[in-house]
């Protein structure tokens, strides 16, 4: 697994360092903004563009055949599946820790930098969660249909809750006592779909033939 | 348990290819060249070991080990290149190198130097401004830098110039030198196998239609040349395997037992010559 995770970074870093760039830019832009209140839709499409990542690289594994030659490597298919998987959990967790950090300095409480910690990594992981398990089941070329609409979902469901709100304000979230509960409960939920969603992904993988 | 590799039964179906019921046997320490035309089914029987596409039928074994169970165990004592090497374009030889380090258990990182070096590969140049012939040096130099017991080439040497095969080929001769070591490679370039091959395996239309020994090979068969009517008493005696006719005569390839005396004149044969007269008896042309 190790090996694999070597090869996803390299490739992290080479693919899309633009996409990493544009984190960093979101990134200085929140870290700029500490007296102002904070910006969920910026996190949120931070969490989002991070998301695309382990699925844009497996994409290109098998445009390379490395999906092909990785199969001749002393690996299981269990662990070149959850390569991808694992590879989400750790950009994921590292994203929603630095922006979570931010809301820290704000001296917001820990209530808001737990927020914006679920609201991250939870964008982070519902990518790989809701369209891995096609791709390795049908292949990057049939699935990319399902990849983009995944995506533009996300994005769409996302901005459309976000844009032009103040979600600690503006949103009545009835019984659940405040938004930092709401978000935890969304992220267990999200973490649930991502771990159900790792299982079917291996099995997939597993029947696939290259 | 000798076998490197043993197949028994071993059935893959597509909607226009079978490889039908394939029973082969690697033994250890041997070299053996799988020949066949384009669509025979090389590079399936190969994946299908490798279990990169599902078998149908049948069982593989690997290095004495059941490939259905432990396979990872196994694929650490197994260097592989395939046709085409799945590296990312963006990588360079370093970092595969690196990869490769966290993937098998006995890395040899300097042999995989001294390979990159004696190939002529430079380590910081990415794969994808890598030439057919460096892509395929490159899984080369991958496959004999983890101490493996067998090699899997799926035509290794294709892409190569001349001059490189010869340089690849005298590789996977010293991989041979340990007994304990065994190469399935399959290729379009008989010369390349010729050289390096104790068995020779012929494929066609998915079925093993010939696996022996070479040298049994080439003292089995001969060619024969001679007129029609020579031609003919050979084979009324059994000993006619394939036949070109031309202006001048008739070359055909017999079995030299069978060949009965005076009957035109014998000459060697040559393992392309082999495989070419009995897919064309196969063929029934």
């Amino acid at each position: 697994m190790r090996g694999l995770l070597r090869k996803d970074f390299y490739l992290l870093f080479k693919t899309y360092k633009f996409m990493l760039i544009i984190v960093a830019a979101y990134f200085a832009v929140a870290l700029a903004s500490l007296d102002a209140s904070p910006n969920y839709m910026l996190y949120f499409a931070t969490g989002s563009l991070i998301g695309i990542l382990p699925t844009g690289i497996y994409m290109g594994d098998e445009g390379s055949r490395w999906t092909e030659y990785s199969l001749t490597l002393p690996y299981s298919r269990a662990a070149l599946a959850s390569s991808k998987y694992v590879m989400t959990l750790i950009n994921g967790a590292v994203f929603a820790a630095a922006f979570a950090s931010i809301e820290l300095l704000r001296r917001s409480g820990a209530g808001s930098a737990a927020l914006v910690f679920s609201l991250v990594f939870t964008a982070a992981i519902m990518q790989t969660a809701l369209s891995m398990p096609f791709l390795y089941a049908f292949g990057a070329a049939n699935a990319r249909v399902v990849y983009i609409a995944v995506y533009l979902l996300i994005f769409g469901v996302g901005m459309s809750f976000f844009m032009g709100t103040n979600l600690l304000e503006n949103y009545n979230f009835g019984a659940l006592s405040s938004p930092v509960t709401a978000s935890l409960l969304v992220l267990a939920a999200a973490f649930a779909v991502f771990m159900l969603s790792w299982v079917i992904g291996i099995i997939c993988y597993k029947r696939r033939s290259f | 348990m000798n076998e490197a590799i043993k197949t028994v039964g071993l059935q893959k179906h597509y909607r226009d290819f079978s490889l039908e019921g394939l029973d082969l046997t690697l033994p250890r320490g041997v070299v053996m060249g799988l020949i066949g035309e384009n669509g025979a089914g090389k590079s399936t029987v190969i994946k299908t070991i490798l279990d990169i596409v599902h078998k149908d039928g049948g069982s593989v074994t690997l290095l004495g080990r059941d490939a259905a169970h432990d396979l990872r165990l196994t694929k650490e004592e197994i260097g592989v290149v395939p046709d085409e090497v799945g590296i990312h374009g963006q990588l360079n030889a370093k970092e595969v190198g690196n990869i490769m380090a966290l993937t098998f258990r006995e890395w040899d990182a300097d042999a995989y130097a001294r390979y990159l070096d004696a190939l002529g590969l430079p380590p910081k140049k990415r794969f994808r401004e890598y030439s057919r012939g460096m892509k395929m040096k490159l899984g080369i130099a991958v496959a004999l830098s983890h101490n493996a017991k067998l090699l899997i080439l799926d035509e290794a040497t294709s892409g190569l110039d001349p001059v490189v095969r010869d340089e690849v080929v005298e590789m996977f001769r010293d991989f041979t030198r340990d007994e304990e070591c065994s190469v399935l490679i399959s290729s379009h370039i008989v010369s390349d196998l010729e050289k390096i091959c104790d068995y020779i395996a012929f494929l066609h239309h998915g079925r093993l239609i010939l696996c022996e020994e070479k040298d049994r090979l080439l003292e089995k068969y001969c060619i024969l040349r001679g007129g029609d009517d020579e031609i003919d008493r050979a084979r009324a005696c059994g000993a006619i395997i394939g036949e070109r006719r031309g202006q001048y005569g008739t070359e055909a390839l017999a079995l030299r037992e069978a060949v009965p005396a005076g009957c035109g004149a014998i000459g060697e044969v040559g393992i392309e010559d082999i495989f070419i007269y009995t897919v064309k008896g196969d063929n029934g042309q």
